[in-house]
């Protein structure tokens, strides 16, 4: 085994369930995550030299895995027979309106958990359990999109170019990934 | 799903909402639109004119109102990590991810 000076191969492994941790949090599957991580650390182990220490190697690792899933949602984009399904063309947010464009359907009904201050909605921990359960349940490009703009917090125009679609279109897809998590939060406590 | 009771307000809401469109017709929003631009409000700063008929709706649609801090509280718990110790990987798995990384100093860069 080559000598890597100061780091081993156990430190770098240490931080394995934090990298995969951060993974499962933007990917659907458990799987993907954990492959991206090995990616990482394999990335990591060949390119340590130039690990300059000036950040800690979390955060270096971090930063390379960041870049191998937006690889992966660039790689989704090109090969989009390989997403398991399209998205469904029934515009599911419509349900709630009546036709003239006011509320049909409560989208409030038991949510007084959001109406908690931010502070005590980020310390809610089922809330949040809740939330990435609902996450799983979205579909691949609304999930994709989501992810991106919310968790990554990526700028719209370069949410586009990593997904190839329109920002009208990409408007649509939040707007519907939102609601869509709002719906799944009511139905999750027991408001179908 | 139950049949959505209109809120206590909903006959005073469908008169404003006349009078609004009678008066205002490219001010009022309808609930629908509303939403939709609560969604882009959270991708893109709105306009001044946006941010008038935003306001404007909000004061009169307590459901749409409840409904916009909702969605932000959405946002704003996916934009912020959560607390606590990362679940452990399964020990075959992180072996396997040994196996790689020796394999790829053993390899060479």
């Amino acid at each position: 085994m080559a000598e890597i000076p100061g780091i081993s191969l156990a430190d770098l492994l240490s931080h394995a369930p934090a990298l995969a941790h951060y993974a499962r949090a933007r990917l659907h599957e458990q799987a993907t995550a954990e492959d991206l991580v090995q990616e990482t650390l394999v990335t990591a182990v060949t390119q340590l030299q130039t690990f300059q220490g000036q950040s800690a190697l979390r955060t270096w690792l971090i930063g390379i895995l960041r870049h191998k899933i937006l690889d992966h949602f660039r790689w989704q984009k090109r090969h989009p027979g390989d997403v398991p399904q399209r998205e469904p063309s029934d515009d599911s947010g419509d349900r709630w309106f009546l036709p003239e464009g006011s509320w049909r359907l409560d989208p409030t009904a038991g949510l007084h958990a959001l109406d908690a201050d931010p502070q005590q909605v980020l310390e809610n921990t089922q809330l949040r359990t809740d939330l990435a359960r609902c996450m799983d349940k979205l579909s691949p490009a609304l999930h994709r999109a989501f992810v991106l703009r919310e968790v990554e917090q990526c700028d719209p125009d370069e949410i586009c170019a990593i997904t190839g679609i329109s920002r009208e279109s990409l408007a649509v897809t939040l707007y519907r990934a939102r609601t869509g998590l709002r719906a799944c939060l009511q139905a999750a406590w027991g408001t179908p | 799903m139950t049949p959505f009771r209109p809120p206590e307000t909903r006959w005073r809401y469908r008169v404003l909402e006349r009078l609004l469109l009678l008066l205002m017709p490219g001010i009022w929003l309808s609930c629908q639109a509303f939403t939709r631009l609560v969604s882009e409000a959270l991708d893109r700063p709105a306009t001044r004119r946006e941010h008038g008929r935003l306001r404007l709706h909000r004061a009169i649609c307590r459901l749409c109102r409840d409904n916009e801090r909702h969605l932000q509280r959405i946002s704003l718990l996916a934009r912020q990590p959560g607390p606590g110790e990362p679940p452990p990987i399964a020990p075959a798995r992180l072996e396997r991810m040994r196996q790689a990384m020796d394999d790829a100093t053993r390899n060479g860069k």
